[in-house]
C-alpha cells in the first residue's frame, strides 16, 4: 500500500545540504500499525509528512495507493490525500473558532459530501467517540486528552485507509494516553492501517511493527 | 521621549513595508485634506480683507437697484454708518494710447471706499464732489491694471485716459485686495462720469448696494429698516418699485453663498477620508502590533512598564504623523495649482487661496492628531492586556476582539468609499447630463466679440449706428473661413440678456388671464438663427427686406408662444413692448416662432422672448452688442481676424472680448464639472485607502491563519478552497460596507438635491456602479493574500507548532 524506495530528503543551509533522511525504503501494508521511534531530531516528523503527502521537496520513489508519488503535481498529490489520509497532529490542531461538531465537520466539506449524509456521519462519529454531549463546545472548552479525541475523530471521519498520527499522546497523561491508543487499536482491528511517531515504547507495544529511525537512517 | 523618538525610526527603518504603507496612507490623507482645506478656508472660512468686514452688509432684492432708490434709502436707514451703490462692471474703450482696448469699470458712489475703509495705495480714492454733475472725470486704478498699462509705474497720478471718448484724470491706485468681487476691474468711476444718465432713473435697476452697519447694530435693525423703506417707496412709486423688497445680508454670505453649499459638501469630503485614512493607518498599527505581540510579551514578562511600551508606540506614531504629514503637505503644495486650475473661473475670492500658516497648521494638526490618536488604538490594546495571556497566546488562535476591530476599520473604509463614489458618480452624472442638454443652438464653430458703440462718436444716430454695425456684419462675413456673421444684442449664455420690459398685447392673446406680461427683447441684425442654427418652428426668418420703415416684425421662443397662445399659433397676432427707458410703447407683428434655448443658463430655458431686427429698433441707446460668425474651421483662430475686421470699419472700435460660444457652454458647466471631479477624487482616494485597508488586513489575518489554513489543507482543503475563504473575508468586508453605507450614500447624495440637473439622488446607476467597483476592487485586493494562501506550503505552515 505504501512503498518508499531510496527516499531521502536534505535542507539547503548556509554551507550546504543538510540531510534530514537518509534512504529511506520500506513497505507498509494494508492493515498494518507501524509506530516511527528514535530520538529527537531523527526525521520522524519529516518522514510523516512525506506520508502524508504534505511534503514533495525531497527525492526517490514513493508509491501510494498504486500510484507513483514521485511524478505527481501538487494538485493529483492533494487529491491522493483528501482520498486516503487522515492525519492526528501532536497538538490538536483544533480550528478554535468552529464548535466541536463543526471540526469534525470539515473534512467532509472539502470531500463533496451531501449536508444531509454530513449530519448523519459527524453524528455516527460523536456516537462511537461518546462526544455527543460536547459538540457544540469549543476547543478551548475540552481538556487536552477529550482534544485529541476530537483531534482523531476528525481524521477518520472521513474513512480514510490510512491515518498518520505524529505524537498523539505527546501532550497526554499516560491514562489519557492510554485510552487513545485503546482507539487506535480498535480502528486497526477494523482495518484502518495506522503509522503513528511515538517516544514511548508503551505506545509502541500497541502496534505490529517499529520502524527505528537515528540522524535520518532507518536502523 | 527624544529617545523613543531615535528607538522608533530605527524600528521603522527595519520594517519599510509597513512604514511605507504607513506612511502613505498620512501622506494620502493629509495631502488631500489640507489641499481641499486650503481652497475652502480661502473661499469661505477666511474674512473679507477689510476691517470689521463682518460689519458689511449687501442689500438684496429681486432685480438690482436704482440709484435713485438708494439715495433715498440712506436716510430711512439710521442703522448703518455708510451706504453706497455700486455697478460691478461696466465696460469703457480706453483709446488713444496704443490699441484700442475695452476696460472693466467699476461704477461706484464715493462712499464705496468709506464703507470698505481701504485707502488707496497711490493717490486718492474718489470723493463726493467727483460725484456732482458736471465734475471733471476722474478714475482710480486698480493694481492689476497699473501694473499691466503701466506698468506700475507711480508716475501715472494726473495722467489723463482717453474713455469712451471722453478724458479723465487718474487720481489713485488701489492695493491688490480691494477688488474683492473677483471682478477684474481695471478702474473706479463715480456715477456721475461714467453712467450720467442712470442718475436720475429710478426704473435703471443696475446697481448692486453695500454698507457697514454701525459698531453693535444688529443685521436685524437693519433688515427692519430697509423693509419699512421699501414698503414706503413701492407705495410712492408702485410702477418701478412694486415687490421691491429689499433684504439686507453679510457680504461674505452673498459673496459665497451660491458656492456654500458645494465648498461644505467638499469640506465634508475632507474630513472623510481623515478619517478613512486614519482608520487605515490604524488598521496597519493594529496589525503590526499583533505581529509584534510576542516581542511585546517578552517585554512584559522582563518586567517592562507599560508606560514604556505605551511611548514606544505612540512615538512610533509621532514619527509616522512628522514624515507622513510632512509628504502630505508636500504634496498639497504640489498640487494645489492643478486643484484651481479645474476651478470654475467664477469661484469667488480664488486669490484668497493660499497654502499660509493657516493650511499650514490645519496640515499639521491633522497629521499630529491621526499619527497619535490612531496609534493610541492598538497601545490600548497592549495596555488592556495581561502578559500571561500574550504568552500563551503567541503564535496561536485568534483574538476575536481584535479582528472585530480590524473588520471593522475595514468596514468602515469601504462604507465611506462606496459614499464618496456613489456621490462622486451623481454629481458626474449630473455634469454629463448637464453638458449634454440640447442647447437649441449649435456652440461648435462660433466665434462672439463683444463691442459697443460709444455715444461720444455715434450718439444718436441711429442712422450711422446702423450703418456701422450691417458694415462690421459684412466685414466678419468676408473673413476667410466664415459662412455666417450676424449681430446679436445679447447672445445666448450670457446674464446680460438683452432688454426687459412689459408686453402689451394688441391682439388679444387665448390665455386668460394674461400671465405675467415679462419679456425680453433682442435686437438682431444678419441671419442670426441660421448662424446659431435655431430652428424656426413656425413662420419665417427675418430677411433683408425687414429694415426700418418697413412692417415691424417680431419673432418669439416657444416660450413665448406657450405662455400666451398655448397649442394656438401666435402668428399674425400684434403685440408691443414698452420698457421703462421710454413709456411709449412700440408694436409689432410676429411671423416667427423659433426653438427655445439655454439662453441664461445650461440648467433652465430661456425667458419669454421677441426678437426684433436691428434696424427696426426702438431705443437708440443700446449700443452694446455681439458680432457672431460660424466658421468651419477652429474658432479661436479667427479672434484677432474678427478685431481687424471691426478696425476696418472703425479703428477706434475695440472687440471687449471674444469667446466661442462652445468655451461658454463648458463655462456655465464649470462649477458642476469640479465639483464631480472634485469629489471623484475624493473617490479615488477613499478607494485606494479602501483597497490599501482591505489588502492590509487580509494580508493580516493570512499571517494569523497560516496555522489554520495549514491543518485546512492536511484535511484535505484544495488550494481553490484556500483562496475561496481568504477571498469570501474580502468579499463579506466589501458587502458588509457597502451595506453600511448604502444609508450615508442616500442621504448625502439627497443632501445634495439642489446643485443636481437631470439626475436624481436616487439615481440607481451611480449607487449600482460603485457597489459594483468596490467590489472589483475589494477583490483585487484579496488577489495577492489569496493566491498566497492557494500557494502555502502545508509543512510550513503546520510547523508553527
Ligand atoms: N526548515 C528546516 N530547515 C532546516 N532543517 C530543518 C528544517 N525543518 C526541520 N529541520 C531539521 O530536520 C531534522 C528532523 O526534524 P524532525 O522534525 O523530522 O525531527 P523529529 O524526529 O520529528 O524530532 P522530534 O522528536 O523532536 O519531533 C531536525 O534536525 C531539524 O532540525
Ligand atoms: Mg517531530
Amino acid at each position: 500500500m505504501i512503498s518508499l524506495r531510496n527516499v531521502e530528503k536534505s535542507y539547503d543551509l548556509g554551507g550546504g545540504k543538510v540531510y534530514v533522511l537518509r534512504r529511506i525504503s520500506l513497505d507498509i501494508k494494508e492493515g498494518d500499525f507501524v509506530s516511527i521511534m528514535g530520538p529527537s531530531g531523527a526525521g520522524k516528523s519529516t518522514l510523516l509528512h512525506i506520508l502524508g503527502l504534505h511534503d514533495s521537496a525531497w527525492t526517490g520513489e514513493f508509491d501510494f495507493v498504486g500510484a507513483p508519488v514521485h511524478k505527481l503535481g501538487r494538485k493529483e498529490r492533494l487529491d491522493l490525500q483528501r482520498k486516503h489520509v487522515g492525519f492526528v497532529f501532536q497538538s490538536y490542531h483544533l480550528l478554535d473558532d468552529l464548535t466541536v461538531y463543526e471540526n469534525i465537520e470539515v473534512p467532509l466539506t472539502y470531500r463533496d459530501v451531501k449536508k444531509s449524509e454530513r449530519q448523519a456521519i459527524v453524528a455516527d462519529v460523536l456516537d462511537r467517540f461518546q462526544i455527543v454531549g460536547k459538540k457544540d463546545l469549543y476547543p478551548n472548552q475540552l481538556s487536552g486528552g477529550q482534544q485529541q479525541l476530537v483531534g482523531i475523530a476528525r481524521a477518520l471521519v472521513a474513512s480514510p485507509k490510512v491515518i498518520l498520527a505524529d505524537e498523539p499522546t505527546g501532550n497526554l497523561h499516560s491514562d489519557q494516553g492510554r485510552e487513545i491508543m485503546e482507539l487506535f487499536k480498535k480502528l486497526n482491528d477494523e482495518g484502518t492501517t495506522i503509522v503513528q511517531v511515538t517516544h514511548s515504547e508503551t505506545n509502541a507495544s500497541y502496534g505490529s511493527r517499529v520502524i527505528r529511525l537515528k540522524d535520518g537512517w532507518m536502523a | 521621549m527624544l529617545r523613543d523618538l531615535g528607538l522608533a525610526w530605527r524600528r521603522l527603518r527595519k520594517s519599510p513595508g509597513f512604514a511605507s504603507a504607513a506612511v502613505g496612507a498620512l501622506a494620502l490623507g493629509v495631502g488631500v485634506s489640507t489641499a481641499v482645506f486650503s481652497i475652502v478656508d480661502g473661499v469661505l472660512l477666511k474674512p473679507l480683507p477689510f476691517p470689521e468686514p463682518e460689519r458689511l452688509v449687501m442689500m438684496t432684492r429681486e432685480g438690482d437697484v436704482s440709484i435713485p432708490d438708494g439715495k433715498d434709502w440712506r436716510p430711512a436707514a439710521p442703522s448703518f454708518e455708510s451706504m453706497a451703490l455700486f455697478l460691478r462692471s461696466w465696460t469703457l474703450d480706453l483709446t488713444g494710447d496704443g490699441e484700442p482696448v475695452r476696460v472693466a469699470a467699476s461704477v461706484v458712489e464715493p462712499e464705496y471706499f468709506r464703507v470698505l475703509t481701504a485707502a488707496p495705495q497711490l493717490g486718492r480714492p474718489l470723493r463726493d464732489e467727483d460725484d456732482q454733475p458736471g465734475a471733471p472725470h476722474v478714475a482710480v486704478l486698480s493694481h492689476a491694471f497699473w501694473q499691466r498699462r503701466f506698468g506700475g509705474d507711480r508716475g501715472v497720478l494726473g495722467r489723463s485716459l482717453t474713455l469712451s471718448d471722453e478724458p479723465a484724470t487718474i487720481v489713485g491706485v488701489m492695493g491688490p485686495d480691494f477688488d474683492f468681487f473677483g471682478d477684474d476691474v481695471d478702474l473706479w468711476m463715480a456715477p456721475a462720469a461714467a453712467t450720467p444718465f442712470f442718475v436720475h432713473e429710478r426704473g435703471s435697476n443696475n446697481f448692486d448696494a453695500i454698507g457697514r452697519l454701525k459698531a453693535g447694530v444688529p443685521l436685524a435693525r437693519a433688515q427692519a429698516e430697509m423693509m419699512a423703506v421699501s414698503r414706503a417707496l413701492e407705495a410712492q412709486y408702485p410702477r418701478s418699485n412694486r415687490g421691491k423688497l429689499v433684504v439686507p445680508i453679510a457680504a461674505t454670505e452673498f459673496l459665497t453663498g451660491s458656492v456654500r453649499p458645494v465648498l461644505l459638501a467638499l469640506l465634508a469630503a475632507v474630513l472623510v477620508v481623515v478619517v478613512v485614512s486614519g482608520a487605515n493607518l490604524a488598521s496597519l498599527l493594529l496589525a503590526r502590533s499583533a505581529a509584534r505581540r510576542d516581542e511585546f510579551a517578552v517585554r512584559l514578562a522582563l518586567g517592562a512598564g507599560r508606560r514604556r511600551l505605551l511611548n514606544q508606540i505612540l512615538a512610533e506614531g509621532l514619527v509616522l504623523a512628522l514624515l507622513g504629514g510632512g509628504l502630505g503637505l508636500f504634496c498639497a503644495w504640489a498640487s494645489l495649482d492643478a486643484l484651481l486650475a479645474l476651478a470654475p473661473a467664477d469661484l469667488p475670492r480664488q486669490d484668497a487661496v493660499v497654502l499660509d500658516a493657516r493650511v499650514f497648521a490645519f496640515g499639521a494638526s491633522a497629521s499630529l492628531l491621526l499619527g497619535l490618536v490612531f496609534s493610541l488604538v492598538p497601545a490600548l490594546q497592549v495596555i488592556g492586556s495581561d502578559p500571561g495571556l500574550f504568552l500563551k497566546g503567541a503564535g496561536k488562535g485568534v483574538r476575536p476582539a481584535e479582528h472585530r476591530a480590524l473588520g471593522l476599520i475595514v468596514v468602515a473604509e469601504v462604507a465611506l468609499a462606496f459614499v464618496l463614489l456613489a456621490g462622486g458618480g451623481v454629481l458626474l452624472q449630473s455634469f454629463r447630463e448637464l453638458s449634454g442638454v440640447a442647447l437649441g443652438f449649435e456652440p461648435r464653430g462660433t466665434l462672439g466679440g463683444e463691442l459697443s458703440l460709444p455715444r461720444s462718436r455715434y450718439g444718436e444716430d441711429r442712422e450711422k449706428q446702423t450703418r456701422t454695425i450691417a458694415a462690421l456684419v459684412d466685414e466678419a462675413r468676408a473673413l476667410p473661413g466664415v459662412t455666417a456673421a450676424a449681430y446679436a444684442i445679447a447672445a445666448p449664455l450670457d446674464r446680460r440678456g438683452g432688454l426687459g420690459g412689459t408686453v402689451l398685447f394688441q391682439t388679444p392673446p387665448p390665455a386668460r388671464p394674461v400671465p405675467q406680461t415679462g419679456a425680453r427683447v433682442r435686437l438682431l441684425h444678419g441671419d442670426y438663427f441660421g448662424l446659431m442654427q435655431t430652428k424656426i418652428v413656425a413662420g419665417r426668418n427675418f430677411t433683408p427686406d425687414d429694415r426700418a420703415g418697413s412692417e415691424p416684425v417680431a419673432i418669439v421662443n416657444e416660450r413665448f408662444a406657450r405662455t400666451y397662445w398655448g397649442t394656438q399659433s401666435p402668428l399674425g397676432a400684434r403685440v408691443a413692448y414698452r420698457d421703462f427707458h421710454d413709456g411709449t410703447p412700440f408694436s409689432m407683428t410676429i411671423v416667427g416662432v423659433v426653438e427655445d434655448v439655454r439662453g441664461i443658463t445650461l440648467g433652465a430655458p430661456d425667458f419669454r422672448t421677441i426678437f426684433t431686427p436691428y434696424e427696426q429698433r426702438r431705443v437708440n441707446w443700446q449700443a452694446w452688442g455681439n458680432v457672431l460668425v460660424r466658421t468651419e474651421g477652429d474658432p479661436s483662430q479667427l479672434r484677432r481676424a474678427l478685431q481687424e475686421a471691426v478696425w476696418r470699419v472703425d479703428p477706434q472700435l475695440p472687440l471687449a472680448r471674444t469667446y466661442t460660444m462652445a468655451g461658454r457652454v463648458e463655462e456655465h458647466s464649470a462649477r458642476e464639472r469640479f465639483s464631480a471631479l472634485l469629489v471623484l477624487l475624493f473617490a479615488g482616494v477613499g478607494l485606494v485607502v479602501a483597497v490599501q485597508g482591505v489588502y492590509a488586513v487580509l494580508a493580516f489575518l493570512l499571517e494569523e491563519r497560516r496555522r489554520e489554513l495549514g491543518v485546512r489543507l492536511a484535511l484535505g482543503a484544495r488550494a481553490s478552497d484556500l483562496a475561496r475563504l481568504v477571498a469570501g473575508q474580502g468579499a463579506l468586508l466589501a458587502a458588509t460596507g457597502v451595506v453600511l453605507g448604502f444609508p450615508l450614500a442616500v442621504l448625502s447624495a439627497w443632501a445634495m438635491t439642489e446643485v443636481l440637473y437631470g439626475v436624481a439622488w436616487t439615481d440607481p446607476g451611480s449607487y449600482a456602479g460603485a457597489a459594483v467597483l468596490l467590489f472589483a476592487i475589494a477583490l483585487t485586493a484579496s488577489a495577492i493574500p489569496a493566491w498566497r494562501a492557494a500557494r502555502l506550503d502545508p509543512v510550513r505552515a503546520l510547523r508553527l507548532d
